[in-house]
Order: C-alpha cells, then sequence, then structure tokens
C-alpha cells in the first residue's frame, strides 16, 4: 500500500494542527479536511508541508 | 517579471528559443511607484521621508531613502516613525471593525498577507501556522503566555470565481478566525481576521499598518510579485521565501531585514520527485 506513513512526510507538529481540523475544532469538518487532504494525503504539489517548519523556525525569530 | 523567474524561463518553458536567439532573452523586474504606496497611501511617513532626507528627490529616484540609513539611532525619528506605524495601525483596526465587526489590539503584531488566493502562494501554511500557535497557546502556563507577543494575523484576497481549493482557504480562515477569536485563553495574544473585498483602495489603508508581511510562495512559482515592494516601502519586514522579487528585495535591503524561509528555487524540482516517492 502507499502512503504508508504519511505522519513521516508531515511530521509531529502539523500531525497536531491536522488532528485538531479533522477532529471538528473549526467545525465545517467535510470541507476542510477536503482542504488538508490536498496536502497530506496526495501530492504537496507546492510543498506546504516540507517548508512549514522553517517557516515555523523563521516566525519564531520575530520579536518586537 | 523578476530576474529568478527570467533565468528559469530559459531553462524551461523558452529553452527552445534561448538556445536560438539567447541576446533576445533579458529582465525587466516589475515594479510599483512610491507616488502611490508611499505618497498617496502614507502621507505622513512620505513627509518624514522628506524631511530625513532633504528634499523630495526620493518621490522620483527611491535611491535617496538610503539617506535614512542610520536615522534608526536618532530618538526623534524613531518617535515619529512610532507615531505614524500606530496612526496607520489606528486607521486600519478601524476598517477592520467597520467591514468585519471585530475588535483588534491595536497594539498587537500587525501581521498581514494580502494578495490573490492561490494554491502557490500558499495562504494556506499561514493558516496552519496560525492554528499550531493557537495550539501552543492553549497549551501553555500563564507565564509562558505573559511572555508572546500578542498579534494579529490578517489575511486578505479574492479567489477566482471557479477555484474551488482558494475558496475553500478563504472558508478555513473564516471558520478558525470564528473559534480562536472568541477564546477567552488566547484572544489578547492571537487573532485571525479575514480581510473582505481586497483592492488598491483598501490596500492603501491595510498596507502602511503593516508591521509583517508575509509572501511565502514555494520558489519558483511567483513570477515577481509587487506588494512585497508596497510593504517595503512602508517600512513593513517580511517574511518569506527565496522566490520571486523577493530576492532582490533582500539584495537591496539586506537579509537581515527578512525572515528567510523555504525551499530554495534548485531544491525545489529534487523534494517533488521524494514527495511522490514516498506517498
Amino acid at each position: 500500500m502507499r502512503n504508508s506513513d504519511p505522519v513521516e512526510y508531515y511530521g509531529e507538529a502539523l500531525k497536531k494542527v491536522f488532528d485538531a481540523i479533522s477532529d471538528g475544532m473549526f467545525g465545517n469538518r467535510d470541507e476542510l479536511v477536503q482542504l488538508i487532504d490536498t496536502i497530506r494525503n496526495r501530492n504537496d504539489y507546492y510543498l506546504v508541508c516540507h517548508d512549514f517548519y522553517s517557516y515555523v523556525k523563521a516566525q519564531e525569530e520575530v520579536r518586537i | 517579471m523578476a530576474e529568478l523567474h527570467s533565468e528559469l524561463l530559459k531553462t524551461t518553458l523558452f529553452k527552445d528559443f534561448y538556445e536560438l536567439f539567447p541576446k533576445k532573452f533579458q529582465n525587466k523586474t516589475n515594479g510599483v511607484t512610491p507616488r502611490r504606496w508611499i505618497a498617496c497611501a502614507n502621507p505622513e511617513l512620505a513627509q518624514l521621508y522628506t524631511e530625513a532626507t532633504g528634499g523630495r528627490d526620493w518621490l522620483v529616484n527611491l535611491e535617496f531613502v538610503k539617506q535614512l540609513n542610520g536615522k534608526e539611532k536618532d530618538p526623534e525619528f524613531r518617535k515619529s516613525w512610532y507615531e505614524i506605524k500606530q496612526k496607520n495601525k489606528k486607521r486600519l483596526a478601524k476598517w477592520v471593525y467597520k467591514n468585519t465587526g471585530i475588535t483588534i489590539n491595536e497594539n498587537s503584531l500587525f501581521d498581514v498577507m494580502v494578495k490573490r488566493m492561490h494554491e502557490y502562494k500558499r495562504q494556506l501554511m499561514n493558516v496552519l501556522y496560525v492554528i499550531h500557535r493557537y495550539l501552543q497557546l492553549k497549551d501553555a502556563s500563564p507565564l509562558e503566555r505573559s511572555k508572546a507577543v500578542p498579534r494579529t494575523v490578517m489575511i486578505g484576497g479574492k479567489a477566482a470565481p471557479a477555484y474551488y481549493n482558494a475558496k475553500l482557504v478563504i472558508k478555513l480562515v473564516g471558520s478558525v478566525s470564528a473559534v480562536i477569536n472568541k477564546d477567552k485563553d488566547t484572544k489578547d495574544l492571537l487573532k485571525l481576521v479575514f480581510l473582505p473585498n481586497y483592492s488598491v483602495s483598501n490596500a492603501e489603508i491595510i498596507i502602511p499598518a503593516s508591521e509583517l508581511s508575509q509572501h511565502i510562495s514555494t520558489a519558483g512559482t511567483e513570477a515577481s510579485g509587487t506588494s512585497n515592494m508596497k510593504f517595503v516601502m512602508n517600512g513593513c519586514l517580511i517574511i518569506g521565501t527565496m522566490d520571486g522579487a523577493n530576492v532582490e528585495i533582500a539584495h537591496e535591503i539586506g537579509q537581515e531585514n527578512m525572515f528567510i524561509c523555504g525551499a530554495k528555487v534548485e531544491e525545489v524540482e529534487k523534494l517533488r520527485e521524494k514527495v511522490c516517492k514516498s506517498f
């Protein structure tokens, strides 16, 4: 089976975020799951999951 | 388009033409005018630029603003700069209240991402980070929370009528914003707002009030992008990827004035292959 361990690809922090959405924390579950599925279960063509972690790092440098 | 994109076209889309007629290829990066984006949108900052550089030459040749270098140590200049930013933030906060009914903290960090809604621009990554930050704040102790810088994240833009995924991103912004803006534990520290009807007129209110702006497209996808220039002109810091005109802006203003993240353009192809194989 393909897609045996997607968590390995998108990592722990994103897993928490995806779980919050699929658990319905923000409502509109069906539509929002459909949206995140475009990056976690199919080809993440725009590399959102890959760049997310360096993005978080850059965001943490932002302190005023 | 930006230099990066012109180079990219030589090796991809127009490869054959480039081999035949290499001399016909030259670059002109897109631009915006300081007359509209400083003088019209932010007249008080324009006045400050004029006083500090000793003339209005910067209006026709932006090179003149380099004379502001060193002024960051001048307490009086800093005070005027701060007051202008605060005024613009107040103006935007009013606009936000009028158009969305959401009250935002004028003393929070204004983190703005306004542009067409598109997957390559990755507004989605921004919202995922907001959720990540929200979950972190929820878990944090009161002491840790007291150390956090309050932030208002604003996302605005239009989606093409049939672009379903782009519309879903707007739906996500709305859904997340409805939950976190009401949460008593975090609402003073983190808010998310969707700015409706993004247009030039509204941009003239939004951009001068911004302190951090996001330009986080996947490397190699943004032909140029010009709002990054508008933000920089108004003294706003950029968090962004090495894509489009960001590359040239980093060169002009110095990487120390930007928060750079993400894959480089030459890594993207390999990473995509890896992603496909891992699935």
